[in-house]
């Protein structure tokens, strides 16, 4: 198992372009005596976040976020972060509650250095795993770029590609689809009586989980 | 937020604002197969809410057999109890990849102070289970007190008494004749007892000839018990006196002996003493004495828990020896040869377990002279209903010219059937084709099923008038296939037993199986690759499941022919077994699906 996982943090570290890596070293020096100093330290511990982002890109994006945080057997749904993030007064309203209502969120927040704060707070320097997690992060990415100045400095697991190369493991002429719900079937993951976003971050730990399991399995 | 359902008791006992709380605080833990999720003294940190998969509860320190005392699945709850109690009296293991949201202890027993209740809920689940268990002991130890309270008079044996100067020749003679070990010899007023063993050593370690009294082998240093002792008591002295068999006598008289294998077969199933009892009866009504001991037997077998393929397998062979008892008893020994008594139905395939309705035939040799066989015949079917045999209503019996004929009119009438093809022909041919020797010449039960195959086997029109029947009963399961639950209980002779018992018939006509038990022919069939061995065992093991359900109504039913003997009320299941007839009831329809595949009868 432990050697399993060594190779997968090797292999999306591998995955992530090399400029990406340049960009975090120089984040990392840069914040070296900031309060954010820890969020760049490696990790060392069992836990996951599991992320799904929506947006609504235009003028005055809209962003709406869950967050939930997952060990090797329990996915700590109690404790899920989940918000819309808007642009202060200028939001538009209805794009905020059609988002509320389609996703599940309760709470409003603006974009700010303090919201974000209090995100990066949550997640701390634990690794991130979503679907198609780079897609859903560059939002969030330049708006923490933007209000904090640096990127989001985790380690990203990206659960699509780790279904495509099991998948193409198992069965190497299988066409592989790029749809979320056809992934969940294909690994007979059960739907989770979570809604809106924080049902999708709980199916994707729940796919993690099982993939990880597959990957042990198969060795 | 979790949507969890929570519509459900016992969460319908908290108001919204509770429901609201539980659905904040719930977390989701995954659980591989066999983990163990809650083990045996632990301290129950969470309330588990199964989302998906398969959790037993298991009491480690029952042996394996009996250990599983619950089964949830998705929407049950579990570990309430051990957070109430501060610990877990069982383990919970996960059968099957599990997903449960946790409920945190803390909010659980905050709940329990806001909502009496609900902790009421708990308690008295708590009390309901605790009343199972107890009634579920007191179930195996009624049984097994019948066993501690017997007394020596109800297991010991006729003493076998032989003259003191009478020769070892004679005495292995009396031994042979009456099934027996050992007997007894009195000389000058003492007893002694010789056993088969004495008189091998006499012959052969002493030199004896066979013309030597008996008395010279004999040991006179007896243990004795009186009849109503304690049959265990005896069991004691022959463990203490290192002996195999004790005397009983009652104020100096001898009243009988008690040997260890009676004790033992009588202390674990009393099988042995029921076969020995139909074997040593030399006359009726020692017969019928036995004959009654069966549905006993049953019983005990049952309350072991011995596995029903294997009870059935021993009663149909105690049913044989009866019959073949009676037949001798009853017909002249220079007709046995050429004749053939046959039993049918589910006698034929060795699936009664208690003594339904006789279902049996004569075939004669073509040649034979019988003249009186009508008399003959009306007598045996008379005496198998002094046996505990009810008649037949449908009169198929012995005593009834239809089914008491030569092979070739056998033949003839088969063809005959076959070409009719009614519904009454057709249930006479199903009928024929279980048919068992049970006494006389089975070389003539073969000569007629061979003729049976040859003219049946390749029709596929009969064929599929044959398999059609098997889909008369509909499957008692709901369009999205849960369990019909009709106030008066489920029939499982005609939703179960018979779907499987005709549809295997049929397909063991096509190819030509001579075996008459339905699960002998599902593993021929198996065997031949006319079914998948998965699907076969599948079978099996749902009309295992059937036949126990139903033996288990009619036994606390009693009157077999009953017409709720067959009924099995769904809600009086434990839901382990509610979810084992239900898998039962979709392989049935399954089955019904492949039949009517294979023999057209989509259309029908």
């Amino acid at each position: 198992m432990s050697s399993m996982q060594q190779i997968d943090k090797y292999a999306t570290l591998v995955g992530r372009s090399l400029r990406m890596l340049f960009k975090r070293e120089r984040d990392r020096r840069r914040h070296a005596h900031s309060p954010y100093a820890w969020l760049f330290q490696p990790y060392m511990g069992e836990e996951l976040v599991a992320l799904a982002c929506q947006v609504t890109p235009g003028p005055e994006p809209v962003l709406s976020i869950a967050a939930v945080v997952l060990n090797q057997q329990r996915v700590q749904l109690s404790q899920a972060w989940q918000a819309t993030l808007a642009d202060g007064e200028a939001t538009c309203d209805k794009t905020v509650r059609r988002h509320q209502e389609l996703y599940d969120t309760q709470t409003t927040l603006c974009f700010s250095a303090h919201t974000l704060r209090g995100l990066a707070e949550f997640i701390g320097n634990r690794p991130l795993i979503g679907w198609q997690l780079e897609q859903q992060l560059i939002m969030l990415d330049s708006a923490f770029r933007a209000h904090l100045g640096f990127g989001l400095p985790n380690a990203q697991v990206d659960v699509a590609r780790l279904h495509h190369r099991q998948l193409r493991r198992r069965h190497p002429l299988v066409e592989t689809s790029c749809q979320f719900s056809e992934a969940l079937t294909c690994w007979q993951v059960p739907s989770v009586a979570a809604r809106g976003l924080l049902g999708k971050a709980t199916a994707s730990a729940l796919l993690y989980m099982r993939l990880q399991r597959d990957m042990a399995q198969s060795g | 937020m979790v949507d969890v359902d929570l519509s459900q008791l016992p969460f319908t006992l908290l108001d919204d604002e509770g429901r609201d709380h539980v659905r904040r605080s719930l977390d989701l833990a995954y659980f591989e197969r066999d983990s163990v999720i809650l083990e045996t003294g632990a301290n129950g940190e969470h309330v588990f809410l199964v989302h998906k998969g398969d959790v037993a509860e298991i009491d480690p320190t029952l042996p394996a057999a009996s250990a599983r005392l619950g089964h949830y699945t998705a929407g049950d709850l579990f570990g309430a109890i051990s957070i109430l109690n501060g610990k877990s009296r069982y383990r919970f293991q996960a059968e099957q990849e599990c997903l449960c949201y946790l409920l945190p202890r803390a909010l659980f027993l905050q709940l329990c102070r806001q909502y009496p209740p609900f902790e009421q809920f708990f308690r008295q689940s708590l009390a309901h289970k605790a009343r199972l268990l107890t009634e579920k002991r007191a179930e195996g130890g009624v049984t097994m007190a019948g066993f501690m309270l017997a007394s020596v008079s109800e297991c010991m044996r006729d003493p076998l008494l032989v003259d003191a100067k009478s020769s070892i020749a004679d005495a292995v003679r009396t031994l042979n004749d009456s099934h027996a070990d050992s007997l007894l010899v009195e000389t000058q007023g003492t007893l002694g007892m010789v056993t088969k063993t004495d008189l091998l050593n006499g012959l052969v370690m002493e030199g004896f000839s066979q013309q030597t009294p008996v008395d010279r082998l004999a040991h006179f240093s007896l243990v004795t018990v009186t009849p109503t002792q304690y049959l265990f008591e005896a069991l004691v002295l022959m463990t203490r006196h290192k002996v195999t068999r004790v005397v009983v006598m009652e104020r100096a008289v001898l009243k009988g002996v008690v040997e260890l294998t009676d004790v033992l077969s009588y202390f674990s199933s009393r099988s042995y003493v029921v076969s020995l009892q139909v074997e040593q009866a030399t006359d009726l009504n020692a017969l019928a004495a036995a004959s009654q001991r069966t549905p006993e037997l049953v019983r005990a077998l049952m309350a072991q828990g011995v596995k029903l393929r294997f009870a059935m397998d021993l009663l149909a062979a105690l049913n044989g020896r009866i019959m073949n008892k009676a037949w001798a008893f009853t017909v002249n020994e220079t007709h046995h040869l050429h004749s053939c008594l046959v039993v049918m139905g589910s006698e034929g395939r060795g699936e009664q377990i208690l003594k339904t309705d006789q279902d049996n035939g004569l075939i004669l040799e073509d040649d034979a002279a019988w003249p009186d066989v009508a008399g003959d015949m009306q007598r045996l079917t008379d005496t198998l209903i002094r046996l505990g045999y009810p008649p037949c209503p449908g009169n198929i019996m012995v005593s009834n010219p239809q089914w008491v004929a030569s092979v070739s009119q056998w033949k003839k009438r088969i063809a005959q059937w076959a070409d009719v093809r009614d519904g009454d022909s057709l249930m006479k041919l199903a009928i024929l084709l279980d048919a068992h020797a049970v006494a006389g010449n089975p070389r003539l039960v073969e000569s007629v099923r061979e003729a049976l195959f040859e003219r049946c086997a390749r029709d596929e029109i009969l064929l599929s008038y044959l398999a059609r029947t098997a889909l008369r009963f509909s499957t008692p399961l709901t369009l999205f296939g849960s369990l019909k639950k009709p106030q008066h209980g489920i029939d499982i002779k005609k939703g179960g037993i018979f779907p499987i018992v005709h549809g295997v018939r049929t397909m063991a006509l096509e190819r030509r199986i001579g075996e008459t038990s339905t699960l002998g022919r599902l593993e021929a069939l198996a065997d031949d690759g006319r079914l998948e061995r998965r699907v076969a065992d599948d079978l099996g093991e749902a009309l295992s499941l059937f036949t126990e359900l139903r033996l288990k109504q009619q036994l606390s039913s009693q009157a077999v022919d009953d017409a709720h003997a067959n009924r099995v009320v769904v809600q009086e299941l434990s839901s382990l077994e509610r979810d084992l007839l239900r898998e039962s009831l979709h392989i049935v329809k399954d089955f019904k699906q492949h039949l009517s595949h294979r023999y057209h009868l989509e259309y029908s």
